[in-house]
């Protein structure tokens, strides 16, 4: 299972949880899969067209998925994936 | 060395043979000893970003900054309160370093307890402070600045990027202030 965690204010969408572990073979599946739990969560990460915000940073072993294969960017099991405010990468 | 002038909205950390020349501002953008040029500064510089209340980060600086001493860490700075400009909560840490180092860098952070690996390129950030840029835009609006100014601080910007990466790629880098 991908270990994933929410930085700063955006904890608030997981109820404050620091860490969750979710199996998902890409981050899509992984958003999805967390706003199975958390309802509404997409919608705070993702516009309409299901494109990340360009507001939020998703990290996969603490590389932006901007710079990968964006949300078809695939898990393995030992993966870690970090979402936080893009504000603060500036 | 903390350097905590309270007129700066940062608070950074630097070694002292870095400090203690403010003629050389870019004098921490090193690799294996060697000075980057504007084109390696773009290709490899960034930083690790993570959160925390600004006590936190205060303890955590002390901690970091032997290593910032030997020239292990290159440079650090801390929000001195949240940017609420961007609706942030907790204060943001920058740990600086080439990409050819993150991971011994990385490492050092990791002793501490530090969880959450986010890396982000400089060119990335100072794309974010162009015009059209997520940041400069966000920051204009927060700040109302009026069209003629805000126009101004944007052709400002990147005029600067301009003269200072594209135009000498092959110079030292002496570094970018947003």
């Amino acid at each position: 299972m991908a270990l994933v965690r929410f930085a700063g204010q955006l904890r608030k969408l997981v109820n404050g949880n620091v860490e969750l572990n979710f199996t998902a073979s890409n981050i899509s599946e992984c958003i999805k899969n967390l706003d199975g739990q958390f309802p509404g969560i997409k919608e705070s990460l993702c516009d309409n067209n299901g494109e990340l915000l360009e507001s939020i940073n998703v990290y996969v072993n603490g590389d932006n998925v901007r710079y990968l294969n964006g949300l078809t960017t695939t898990l393995k099991e030992e993966d870690e994936v970090d979402i936080m405010s893009a504000f603060a990468a500036g | 060395m903390i350097i905590d002038q309270p007129r700066s909205w940062y608070i950074f950390l630097f070694s002292k043979k870095c400090s203690y020349c403010p003629s050389d501002p870019g004098a921490y953008i090193m690799y294996k000893g060697k000075r980057l040029t504007n084109k390696e500064y773009l290709e490899h510089w960034g930083k690790w970003v993570f959160f925390g209340e600004k006590e936190e980060l205060d303890e955590l600086a002390e901690k970091l900054d032997p290593f910032v001493e030997s020239e292990e860490i290159p440079c650090i700075k801390y929000d001195r309160s949240p940017q609420k400009w961007f609706n942030l909560e907790q204060c943001v840490m920058c740990v600086y370093c080439d990409d050819r180092q993150r991971d011994e860098v990385f490492k050092i952070l990791a002793k501490f307890g530090i969880k959450g690996k986010r890396w982000a390129p400089e060119m990335e950030v100072i794309q974010k402070w162009m015009p059209g840029g997520l940041n400069l835009e966000r920051w204009l609006a927060f700040h109302n600045v009026s069209d003629e100014e805000g126009e101004k601080i944007r052709k400002d910007a990147k005029k600067k990027f301009e003269e200072t990466f594209l135009n000498r790629p092959n110079d030292i880098c002496f570094g970018w202030q947003q």
